[in-house]
């Protein structure tokens, strides 16, 4: 090298990584693509640090735990499917320095295999969510007494006053001269903390909301779905649902004993509570599949590139820019397993 | 660094990271992720704070040795490191809304 060059440092490397162009700017794309996944991080902690454990006027609620469906060891095992698609990355790379061209092409297969494996396991788990009424718009009304068969699955031993109580907020029982509450015809507030109350005369209580200026309890006259709609967001279409006034209303209007009929036909409809957790745990975990995705389709090219020769120990850089997105994606799912499947 | 690998006849050789070591260390740590929440359901915030610092060591490990950033020059080093500036920034800002 002549001495003009004094400007060009001596880079060490270990192996055969070279400074390209291309490196550089896969480089750049994975800086602002990163910074695209702090902000939706940054987003999704945020809405969780501030959420509340009940539904009120002044906080929304997290989902309740025991109605999420996450199955943490099957998400742990595609975990690893992704860290091995990780490794067979790497070694395709090697393989290629080595000038092992069928080892070059064997692992980048293993390595889209592992990267389909993982986006198959992810429409698994949406399609179980959304089973279970959880979807981007919100989670599905669920009968009370379904609920307290569910928390009773999962370990959890809160009654159905409680179940009542964190998904539709906290409610007043107790009528008091300064603030007389109307009890739903026949039922006493013994009735509900012995379990004896359906739905629909829950929801006929008034709701009891802190007022944080003041830290006074004041009634407020509106219910569940307060902070939800469920038609759908961005159509044209009549929203078909209600808010908390307008179905309180209609309980108020219907006869005691068709209340909790009131309620199926809600449930049936589709109405849904808006939640927190769905709108950041679709978007998230939505947003990253969709990197594996394009990533599995990168692959599929250089895959093709490959099987006509494309490249040899020269060009090797090539195959090292799609293993760095590829790490990349990897990465991130490090990050987003850890904060939603494991905190 | 040596390590076993597959030997290619007539291939020119090159040292490769310790991939299947890191590999190893990348799975055994995830299997103590998984078991953390299980494990410590009583005490949150220590948990929080082991599932914090074995990402950060995992993530160390993917960015050094898969993404070879311990082994290229300083400068895509410092680009890679832009990110961060920029979340401590958000994070800054978040806090100061609680």
């Amino acid at each position: 090298m002549s001495s003009d060059h004094h400007a060009l440092p001596h880079i060490e490397t270990e192996g055969n990584f070279e400074f390209t162009n291309g490196k550089f700017a896969m480089w750049l794309l994975i800086v602002s693509d990163a910074m695209a996944f702090i902000g939706f991080l940054g987003a999704y902690m945020v809405l969780r640090i501030s959420a509340v454990d009940q539904p009120s006027l002044t906080g929304m609620p997290w989902q309740p735990a025991w109605s999420l469906p996450m199955d943490l060891i099957l998400t742990g095992l595609n975990t690893f499917v992704l860290i091995c698609s990780s490794v067979t990355m790497v070694k395709a790379l090697a393989a290629l320095q080595d000038g092992n061209q069928a080892g070059l092409k064997k692992y980048i297969a293993l390595t889209m295999l592992g990267g389909a494996f993982f986006v198959g396991f992810q429409v698994f788990e949406w399609t179980h969510f959304a089973h279970e009424g959880i979807t981007i718009q919100g989670m599905a009304l669920v009968d009370l007494d379904k609920a307290v068969t569910r928390s009773a699955e999962a370990g959890g031993k809160l009654t159905k006053l409680e179940i009542a109580t964190q998904l539709y907020g906290q409610r007043k029982m107790d009528g008091t001269p300064d603030a007389p509450v109307a009890m739903p015809a026949g039922k006493t507030a013994a009735d509900f903390r012995s379990g004896n109350f359906s739905e629909g005369d829950y929801l006929f209580l008034e709701l009891e909301v802190r007022d944080r200026a003041s830290m006074d309890m004041r009634p407020i006259r509106g219910g569940i779905i307060h902070h939800a709609a469920y038609g759908v967001p961005g159509s044209t279409a009549e929203p078909k649902g209600r808010h908390g006034l307008e179905l309180r209303a209609e309980l108020e209007d219907a006869e005691p004993a068709q209340r909790g009929a009131i309620m199926a036909a809600h449930r049936a409809a589709g109405a849904k509570v808006a939640s927190l957790f769905c709108s950041s745990f679709f978007v998230l975990t939505g947003f990253h599949g969709l990197h594996v995705a394009v990533g599995v389709l990168y692959l599929g090219i250089v895959l093709c590139r490959a099987f006509q020769g494309a490249y040899t120990t020269k060009n090797s850089s090539i195959i090292e820019v799609a293993g760095l997105y590829w790490h990349f994606v990897d990465l991130v799912w490090v990050l987003l397993f850890m904060l939603i499947y494991l905190i | 660094m040596s390590h076993p690998n597959h030997a290619d006849a007539g291939a020119v050789a090159h040292t490769h990271p310790p991939y299947m070591k890191i590999f190893a260390l990348l799975v055994a740590l995830t299997v103590i992720e998984v078991v953390i929440p299980f494990a410590m359901k009583g005490n949150h915030g220590l948990a929080v704070t082991l599932l914090i610092a074995i990402s950060v060591v995992k993530i160390l490990y993917i960015a050094r040795y898969f993404m070879h950033l311990k082994f290229e020059a300083r400068i895509l080093g410092l680009v890679a490191c832009a990110p961060l500036l920029c979340a401590s920034i958000l994070a800054f800002v978040l806090l100061w809304e609680f």
